[in-house]
């Protein structure tokens, strides 16, 4: 996400401005859970950063779109994060259910 | 409101925003109705002093006290204080300024509807994570 405007640099928003690195064979298998744990926590930074959005909105700090537009990416990223969750329940029941 | 984790902090400031620029509206609407009382002062608020001033101390009380043994929870909520401006124009015989009014009443409008298209949008993400993508 790119910061939306620099008094956003008041909270943690995760960099990720700068290019990855090459992927990196001694650390390409970053586990399942790992990548889960950052995916919620930037999920839950972009609604931190969308109620903050909204206040200063409310109090003509902010323009309207760059509130609507924090809130939008709050609403999607919300919306990834629980389908995958549904997407990763629905394969461990799948594999639950096997039979060997 | 205070005491729900469910609903939080930009919720009720949100809340207290709408309830401020209700007001103000009516303040706005009893200007423009006096435009041609003679010796009317028109007023108004400023909405983010007003708004700081409600959102600031203790969160009012849920329940009313009817009886000396009941807990107290905190204090009445605090009636909205509309600061009184008086610009009375030096060649006219009307205080009341029909365009500014005019003006600051497509402002509050945009701020209510703002401020409720922001409060259904936040809302929305809290239902769909609630009904775990259902809806």
């Amino acid at each position: 996400m790119n910061p939306l405007d620099p008094r956003f640099s008041l909270l943690p928003v995760p960099d990720r401005t700068q290019p990855k690195a090459a992927p990196d064979p001694a650390f390409s298998g970053r586990s399942f859970s790992d990548r889960l744990n950052g995916a919620v926590g930037e999920v839950n930074t972009l609604q931190n950063v969308a109620d903050f959005a909204a206040e200063k909105v409310m109090l003509g700090e902010l323009d309207l779109h760059e509130g609507m537009m924090a809130l939008q990416e709050a609403d999607l990223s919300m919306r990834l994060l629980v389908q995958t969750r549904a997407k990763a329940l629905e394969a461990y029941k799948e594999i639950m259910h096997m039979q060997f | 409101m205070g005491g729900h984790r469910l609903f939080d902090a930009t919720y009720n400031m949100m809340g207290r925003g709408l309830d401020v620029s209700s007001y103000r509206h009516s303040l706005i609407s009893a200007n423009v109705a006096n435009v041609d009382t003679i010796h009317y002062k028109p007023r108004d608020l400023d909405f983010n002093d007003t708004l700081q001033k409600a959102m600031a101390g203790p969160p009012p009380r849920e329940m009313a006290l009817t009886h000396a043994r009941h807990l107290d929870t905190g204090p009445p909520p605090d009636p909205i204080r509309a600061s009184v401006y008086d610009n009375a124009d030096a060649y006219h015989l009307d205080s009341v300024d029909i365009d500014e009014e005019m003006s600051n009443l497509v402002e509050n409008n945009m701020k209510y509807r703002t401020t409720a298209e922001m409060m259904m949008r936040k809302m929305t993400i809290l239902r769909h994570a609630i009904a775990e993508g259902g809806s």
